[in-house]
């Protein structure tokens, strides 16, 4: 079970937003704390190969960086279905690492005690 | 965490994170990551010296440490530098 769930609801509309949602997460999952990023709305398009890449905000580390070390500390990418699906969104347009989720997986995280913010 | 012992403490390895860099998106950002980063190229029970200009940095890594179980066994403050002595669990 996860100790924080950090929900990302925005993509290239908001690449502070976007990045800080990974920032924080690799902060968590640099510390040994078990950390999932879930994506909705239209932060499930940072999932798919090519968009991370294209969001930076000044002042930050690009976003494809923050993300690659946010995985390769641990950290799980969850990509909500129910906003993947109206979007044309399907397990062969994801980056290597992110999955898609249910509404009811992310549900048992938080049950299951999982801190969570929101970006 | 032992601040005043004399003993000398030989680390087995060098991160100098030197001064904030810019367009990092503030020390706190990415400080912790890039530790543990390093902390995984060494065996368990070595030591990694971390040197880190901006004085922030000791709540960042002081918090990381209780969280990850890495032992900050020293931190050394000067005004120019802070100086931690972290060994993996």
């Amino acid at each position: 079970m996860a100790k924080m769930v950090i929900n990302c609801t925005h993509g290239e509309d908001d690449p502070e937003r976007a990045t800080l949602s990974f920032v924080v997460g690799n902060i968590a999952a640099s510390a040994d704390q078990e950390t999932i990023v879930l994506l909705t709305i239209e932060g499930v398009w940072l999932a798919t190969n090519g968009c991370a890449g294209r969001v930076s905000k000044e002042g930050f580390q690009p976003l494809s960086d923050v993300m690659r070390s946010f995985l390769d500390n641990g950290g799980q990418i969850w990509a909500c279905g129910a906003c993947a699906k109206p979007r044309g969104i399907t397990e062969a347009d994801l980056i290597p690492g992110a999955r898609i989720v249910t509404a009811a997986n992310v549900v048992e995280q938080l049950v299951g005690g999982a801190a969570s913010m929101t970006f | 965490m032992d601040s005043t012992s004399e003993k000398e403490i030989e680390p087995d390895a060098l991160l100098d994170f030197g001064p904030e860099a810019p367009g990092m998106g503030g020390t706190c950002a990415v400080l912790t990551p890039a530790i543990n980063a390093r902390l995984r190229k060494l065996k368990s029970g070595e030591i990694l010296e971390v040197r880190v200009a901006d004085p922030t940095a000791r709540d960042d890594v002081l918090s990381w440490s209780r969280l990850s179980g890495h032992a900050v066994l020293r931190v050394i403050a000067d005004s120019r530098r802070t100086r931690f002595f972290v060994r993996k669990k």
